[in-house]
C-alpha cells in the first residue's frame, strides 16, 4: 500500500492476550527512538500498576489526558486535539480497540489513531488478536467471552507495519502467578476465565497467523496483481441473525482473497415504494453492518428472491456467492425446495458457499455482541461485604449511592468478587440493625451471564418484577447489573408473536410485507377453516331451536347482536389474560383469582350491554312499534341473555388459556377466534333456554 | 517451577519423566534468536534452576557473550573439524536444563549421525532442552527457502521432530521492507510455527478426548465424484489453503457399479489430489452424504467442497438433491459447492 508522504506510519504490536508484553516492547522501542532524536510523545498509556512498564514510560514526554465528565462519572480519555497542536513525528498510543466515552469527540481510540494518521503523525499502538472485528466469531468459540471493543479489519490492513509479540503460554501462565500481569490484588481475582493452557495456546496460533496474513497482504498487495481470475463474492443478507456472522466471514474471504464484496437484500414486495429499512430494523441493521466492515450493500426488489438473488449476481458477474445455512435446516416436510435448493438450482455456473451456524457448548452465537446482557451491563452497583452489620451495610450504600447506577438492591460478594447474595434496600431497612448482612440476603437470587441474550434478560425481569438483575461470569464472578430500565420496551416487541396467534394464525417466519401470497394463504387458511366447521354447530344448534324461531320470529332479530357480544367479550377476556401471562403477571395459580373477577366483570359487563340492549327496545318500540304487543317480555329475554352470554363469554374467555397452559400448549393458540365460536354456539344456547324460560306461555 | 508442572500441553504427556523440549525459530540468522534463548537461560538460572549449555554457534555475537559468561558450558568436542555434543559429559552431569545453539548440525562421526538425535537421547533421559534453529534448517521448508535465498542448504532436522517440541517461539522481528524475500521469509516462519503449535494442541485435544472446538484454522475437505469438476475444486482448495495456511483433505466414496471410463477418471482426480499435497482417503459406506459428513467430523473439517447436483428426478424434487441433504448434515461445517 502506497501512503501519501503526508501521511503517518501506522505500526501495531499485535499479541495473543494481556500480559504477553505488547506494551513494554512499544515502550522499549519509544525509547530508542528518542535516543535517535526522533521527537516522539505518549498520547495514552495505561500502566495498570505495573512497574516495569512504569520505569519503561520514565523520561518520555506524556501528553496529559483529557478529562470528559458523564453523568456517570469522569473519564480520561486521548487528547487528540493537544497532540495535533504539539504535532510530533511519532506518537505512542496503548489499546488501540478502546472504546471512548460517550462524551468524547471520537466513539473509538482507532478513529483517534487515524486523525493523527491523517496529519502524518507516525503512531505505534497495540492490539491483541482478539480483538479484531472479523475473529470475533473465532474467538467467541474460543473463550467463551465477546469482545465488545473491537478494531475493524480495514484499519488493521492499512497497517505499515505488524509485530507479534510473543511468549508461549507456558510463559505467560508463569507470568500471571507471579503476578506480574495483574499486580493489584483485586484485579487478581478477575483474571480472565481465558487464562488457560489450550485457550492461550490457540489464541496465540491464531495471533501468528493474523501476523503473518499482514505480511502477506503487505507483499502482495504491492506486487503485481495476481495471476488468478478477479473473484467477486455476494453475501445474501436476510433477516436470519446469523447473517451478521455470514458478513463476518464473507469479509474475511475477500480479504483472503482480494476479492470484491458486495451485500444485496432481495426485497419481494415490489409494489410498494418504502424501503424495507424503514419498516424492518434487522435488515437495515444488517445493512448497516455490511457498511461498516466495508461491503456495499444494496437492496433489490424481486417477488421470486432466489430468481432476482441470481439474476443479479449473474447481471454483475458474481463468481462466489455466500448464504446463510440455518435457512435450510427446517419445514423439511414441505414438498418443495427451500431457498438454498432453488439458488443451488439456479446458480449451477457459480460458486455458492453455504455458511454454518457456528456454536459453542451448543449454544448459537448471538448475531450482535450488543444483544447480549454484557453489552447492557453497568458496573455501577452497591457491593457490599456479608460480614458487616445492616447498620453498617445502610451506611455503605449511602457512600455508594452517587457513584451507582441503583440502589433498590445491594449485592453482597465475598473476597473473590463471587456474589453471595442479594438483599434489597427496603429489607435492609426493615430488618433488624444488628444483624449481619450474610443473615439478611437472598442466596437464592437470580442472576444471568454476560453472553445472556437481552430478550431473556427482559423477560426474567418482567417475570420476577426485579428492578435490576445481576450478570455473573461463568465462574459465578459478579460483573455487572442489568437493570429493567435498560430492556423497557423489549418485551412488548417480544409479544409481537402472541398477537399473531391470538389472530389465530401463526407467526409469519418473515415480516409481514415480504411473506409471499401462498404462505399467507396457506398460514392463514388452515385456522379459518378449522374455525368454520365449529362455526356450523350454530346451524346445528339453531336447528335444534327451530320450532321456538319459527313461534317467534322476533328472536330472530337479536341472534347476531346476542351471539357477536359473547364473542368480543370472549376475545377481550383472553387477550388480556395472554398479555398478563406473556408480561409474568399471572400465573397457572392464580386462576381462581381471576375467574372470580371475570364472573363479577361478566355480570357487570353483561348488564350494561343488556341495559343498553332493553333501552334500544323500548325506545324502538315507542318511535315505531316493531316489536308488538310482548316487547317488554322481549327486552327483558335480551337482558337476560345478555347477561348470561357475556358472563360466560368472559368466563370461558379468562379461561381457556389457562387450560391451554395446564394441557403444555402455548396459550397464545387460544386464539380469539377460538373463543369466538366456543362462545357463539353456547351463547346461541344460553340465549334460546332464557327465551324459552321467560316467553313460555307467552309467545312460545 | 517448570519442570515439576504436570503434563500438559505437547508431546511428553503420556511421559512425564522426559525433558520439555522448548525450540527457539528464527527467519534469518542475526534475528536475535540466540540471545533470547540465553537470556532465558540466564533468568532460568537465576531462579534456581540448573542449566547448562551443551553447544555454541561457532561465532558468539557480542550481546550475548556477557548472557554466557554466567553459565556453565559444557564444551563441545571437535572431531573432524566437527563439534560435535559431548552427550555423555551432558548425561553424566544431568543438569535440568541444557542448551543447543544450533539443532540443525550433522555429527557424522559423533555419537548420533545428527544433532537431534543428541537432543532426543537428553529428552529421554529427562533433561529439559532450550535448542534454536533457523527455518531452512527445517526439511520441509527447505527447498523453498532455497528457490527465495538462492544459497544451498546442507543440514536440516526432520518437521517431525520440530513437531514433538513443548513450546515454540518464533522470534520475530520486522524484515526489511525492501527486501521482499526477508518479509516472506518471516512469514513462512510465522506459518511454520503456527503448524507446530497445531499439531501440539490436536495432540492435546486429542489426548483429553475433547471434540474440538478449536477452530484456530481453515481445513477443507474436497469430495471428488466423477462428475466433478476436480480440477477446478482441488485448485480452488490449494489456492485457499495457500491463502489461509490451512490443510486440504480430498476423499471419495466408493461406488459399485462404476463405468470403466469413470472409474479411470476418479483414479486421476485422485492421483491428481494428492500431488496437490492433499490427503487423500477412498471411503467406504452405504450412503455417500452420511460417510462424508462422519469422515469431516472427525477429521475436523471447517470447509467441505462438493459439485453442484445434476440429477433432477422425482426423488431429488422430493427429499431434496444430496447437496442439500450434505448441507442439512453437516452442521458446523461451511459446504462450497461448485460448478461443472
Amino acid at each position: 500500500m502506497t501512503h501519501l508522504t503526508s501521511h503517518g506510519r501506522l505500526k501495531i504490536y499485535l499479541g495473543y492476550a494481556p500480559g504477553v508484553g505488547k506494551t513494554y516492547q512499544m515502550l522499549e522501542e519509544a525509547r530508542e527512538l528518542l535516543a535517535h532524536d526522533v521527537d516522539l510523545v505518549v498520547g495514552f498509556v495505561d500502566a495498570h500498576g505495573r512497574s516495569d512498564i512504569r520505569q519503561q514510560l520514565d523520561g518520555l514526554h506524556c501528553i496529559p489526558l483529557l478529562p470528559l465528565t458523564h453523568r456517570a462519572g469522569t473519564f480520561e480519555e486521548l487528547d487528540v486535539d493537544a497532540i495535533l497542536k504539539r504535532s510530533p513525528r511519532v506518537c505512542v498510543v496503548d489499546e488501540l480497540a478502546h472504546s471512548n466515552a460517550p462524551a468524547s469527540p471520537r466513539q473509538k481510540r482507532w478513529q483517534d489513531v487515524q486523525a493523527l494518521l491523517h496529519a502524518g503523525i507516525d503512531v505505534l499502538t497495540t492490539m491483541d488478536v482478539e480483538d479484531l472485528a472479523s475473529l470475533s466469531d473465532q474467538v467467541w468459540q474460543l473463550t467463551g467471552r465477546r469482545v465488545r471493543e473491537t478494531v475493524p479489519d480495514w484499519f488493521f490492513q492499512q497497517a505499515d507495519e505488524v509485530l507479534l509479540v510473543d511468549v508461549t503460554p507456558r510463559a505467560l501462565l508463569h507470568r500471571l502467578e507471579r503476578g506480574a500481569i495483574y499486580p493489584s490484588r483485586a484485579a487478581k481475582d478477575e483474571v480472565p476465565a481465558f487464562f488457560q493452557e489450550p485457550v492461550l495456546v490457540a489464541l496465540r496460533e491464531l495471533a501468528i497467523r493474523l501476523t503473518a496474513q499482514a505480511l502477506e497482504a503487505r507483499r502482495t498487495g504491492r506486487a503485481k496483481p495476481s495471476d488468478l481470475p478477479a473473484e467477486k463474492i455476494l453475501v445474501n443478507i436476510t433477516a436470519d441473525p446469523a447473517t451478521a456472522m455470514l458478513l463476518r466471514r464473507a469479509r474475511r474471504m475477500a480479504d483472503h482473497l482480494q476479492a470484491v464484496c458486495i451485500a444485496v437484500y432481495v426485497y419481494s414486495k415490489e409494489e410498494s415504494e418504502a424501503l424495507p429499512s424503514e419498516d424492518h430494523p434487522t435488515i437495515a441493521r444488517h445493512l448497516r453492518f455490511a457498511e461498516n466492515l466495508h461491503i456495499p450493500a444494496t437492496v433489490i426488489r424481486g417477488k421470486n428472491r432466489p430468481q432476482a438473488l441470481v439474476e443479479y449476481a449473474r447481471k454483475n458477474n458474481v463468481t462466489q456467492m455466500f448464504l446463510n445455512g440455518a435457512t435450510s435446516t427446517h419445514r423439511r416436510w414441505l414438498p418443495g425446495p427451500d431457498f438454498t435448493e432453488r439458488v443451488l438450482q439456479l446458480a449451477n455456473e457459480m460458486e455458492v458457499t453455504v455458511v454454518a451456524e457456528r456454536h459453542r457448548h451448543g449454544r448459537a452465537a448471538s448475531p450482535y455482541p450488543e444483544d447480549e446482557a454484557g453489552a447492557l451491563m453497568h458496573a455501577g452497583y452497591v457491593r457490599i461485604s456479608p460480614d458487616i452489620s445492616v447498620e453498617e451495610a445502610i451506611g455503605e450504600i449511602r457512600k455508594q449511592a452517587g457513584t451507582v447506577e441503583m440502589i433498590y438492591y445491594a449485592y453482597a460478594l465475598d473476597d473473590g468478587q463471587h456474589l453471595l447474595g442479594v438483599v434489597s434496600f427496603r429489607e435492609l431497612i426493615s430488618a433488624e440493625r444488628s444483624k449481619k448482612v450474610r443473615d439478611v440476603i437472598h442466596t437464592d437470587y437470580v442472576f444471568v451471564e454476560e453472553d445472556t441474550d437481552q430478550e431473556t434478560v427482559a423477560r426474567l425481569l418482567a417475570k420476577r418484577r426485579l428492578l435490576a438483575v445481576p450478570v455473573l461470569d461463568s465462574e459465578g464472578h459478579m460483573r455487572g447489573i442489568v437493570t429493567s430500565a435498560d430492556v423497557a420496551g423489549m418485551v412488548q416487541e417480544e409479544a409481537g408473536e402472541d398477537i399473531l396467534k391470538i389472530g389465530g394464525m401463526e407467526a409469519f417466519e418473515g415480516p409481514y410485507l415480504e411473506v409471499t401470497f401462498g404462505q399467507m394463504v396457506r398460514k392463514r387458511a388452515g385456522w379459518l377453516a378449522v374455525l368454520f366447521v365449529g362455526e356450523m354447530l350454530t346451524a346445528t344448534a339453531m336447528g335444534f331451536f327451530s320450532k321456538e324461531i319459527e313461534r317467534a320470529v322476533v328472536l330472530a332479530l337479536f341472534i347476531p347482536l346476542i351471539i357477536s357480544s359473547g364473542g368480543n367479550s370472549g376475545s377481550q377476556a383472553t387477550t388480556l389474560v395472554i398479555r398478563a401471562m406473556a408480561l409474568g403477571e399471572i400465573r397457572l395459580r392464580d386462576w381462581f383469582r381471576v375467574i372470580r373477577r371475570e364472573l363479577a366483570t361478566g355480570v357487570a359487563l353483561g348488564a350494561i350491554l343488556g341495559l343498553i340492549g332493553v333501552s334500544r327496545i323500548m325506545l324502538w318500540h315507542a318511535l315505531r312499534g316493531t316489536y308488538g304487543e310482548h316487547y317488554l317480555v322481549v327486552a327483558l329475554t335480551i337482558g337476560c341473555s345478555l347477561i348470561g352470554v357475556v358472563l360466560f363469554g368472559t368466563t370461558a374467555g379468562s379461561m381457556l388459556p389457562f387450560v391451554l397452559r395446564r394441557c403444555g400448549l402455548d396459550p397464545a393458540s387460544a386464539s380469539a377466534p377460538f373463543v369466538a365460536t366456543l362462545v357463539d354456539v353456547s351463547g346461541l344456547v344460553i340465549y334460546f333456554s332464557v327465551a324459552s324460560v321467560i316467553l313460555r306461555g307467552i309467545l312460545l | 517451577m517448570i519442570d515439576s508442572t504436570p503434563p500438559g500441553l505437547g508431546t511428553a504427556g503420556a511421559d512425564s519423566k522426559r525433558g520439555r523440549l522448548k525450540v527457539f525459530l528464527g527467519y534469518a540468522s542475526g534475528v536475535g534468536k540466540s540471545f533470547r534463548m540465553f537470556d532465558e537461560a540466564r533468568r532460568r538460572k537465576e531462579r534456581g534452576q540448573d542449566v547448562v549449555v551443551g553447544a555454541l554457534q561457532p561465532q558468539v555475537p557480542p550481546e550475548s557473550k556477557p548472557l554466557l559468561d554466567v553459565l556453565e558450558i559444557v564444551p563441545t568436542i571437535v572431531v573432524e573439524s566437527v563439534p560435535v555434543i559431548d552427550v555423555p559429559a551432558i548425561l553424566r552431569r544431568h543438569p535440568q536444563v541444557c542448551i543447543i545453539d544450533g539443532l540443525a548440525y550433522d555429527s557424522p562421526w559423533g555419537r548420533h549421525a545428527h544433532r537431534w538425535q543428541d537432543v532426543e537421547e537428553l529428552l529421554s533421559a529427562g533433561i529439559s532442552v532450550l535448542a534454536s534453529v533457523n527455518l531452512q534448517h527445517i526439511d520441509d521448508q527447505r527447498e523453498a527457502v532455497e528457490k527465495l535465498t538462492g544459497q544451498a542448504v546442507t543440514e536440516t532436522i526432520p518437521r517431525q521432530f520440530l513437531d514433538t517440541a513443548d513450546e515454540i517461539v518464533v522470534v520475530d522481528a520486522p524484515a526489511d521492507d525492501n527486501i521482499p524475500e526477508l518479509s516472506q521469509l518471516r512469514q513462512m516462519a510465522l506459518v511454520l510455527s503456527a503448524d507446530v503449535i497445531d499439531a501440539g494442541l490436536k495432540r492435546y485435544l486429542q489426548a483429553h478426548e475433547i471434540e474440538s472446538s478449536f477452530h484456530t484454522h481453515e481445513r477443507f475437505l474436497v469430495c471428488l465424484t466423477p462428475r466433478a469438476n476436480a480440477a477446478r475444486m482441488i485448485a480452488s482448495a490449494r489456492q485457499s489453503a495457500a491463502r489461509f495456511h490451512c490443510d486440504v483433505l480430498a476423499v471419495s466414496v466408493k461406488q459399485p457399479n462404476l463405468s470403466p471410463a469413470d472409474e479411470k477418471d476418479m483414479q486421476e482426480y485422485l492421483a491428481r489430489a494428492r500431488s496437490a499435497g492433499a490427503r487423500v482417503d477412498v471411503l467406504e459406506g452405504a450412503d455417500p452424504v452420511d460417510t462424508i459428513v462422519q469422515y469431516a467430523r472427525s477429521h475436523g473439517v471447517t470447509q467441505i467442497f462438493v459439485g453442484h447436483s445434476l440429477k433432477k428426478d422425482w426423488r431429488t424434487r422430493l427429499y431434496g438433491s444430496p447437496v442439500s441433504r450434505l448441507i442439512r448434515a453437516a452442521k458446523g461445517m461451511d459446504v462450497r459447492v461448485f460448478p461443472h
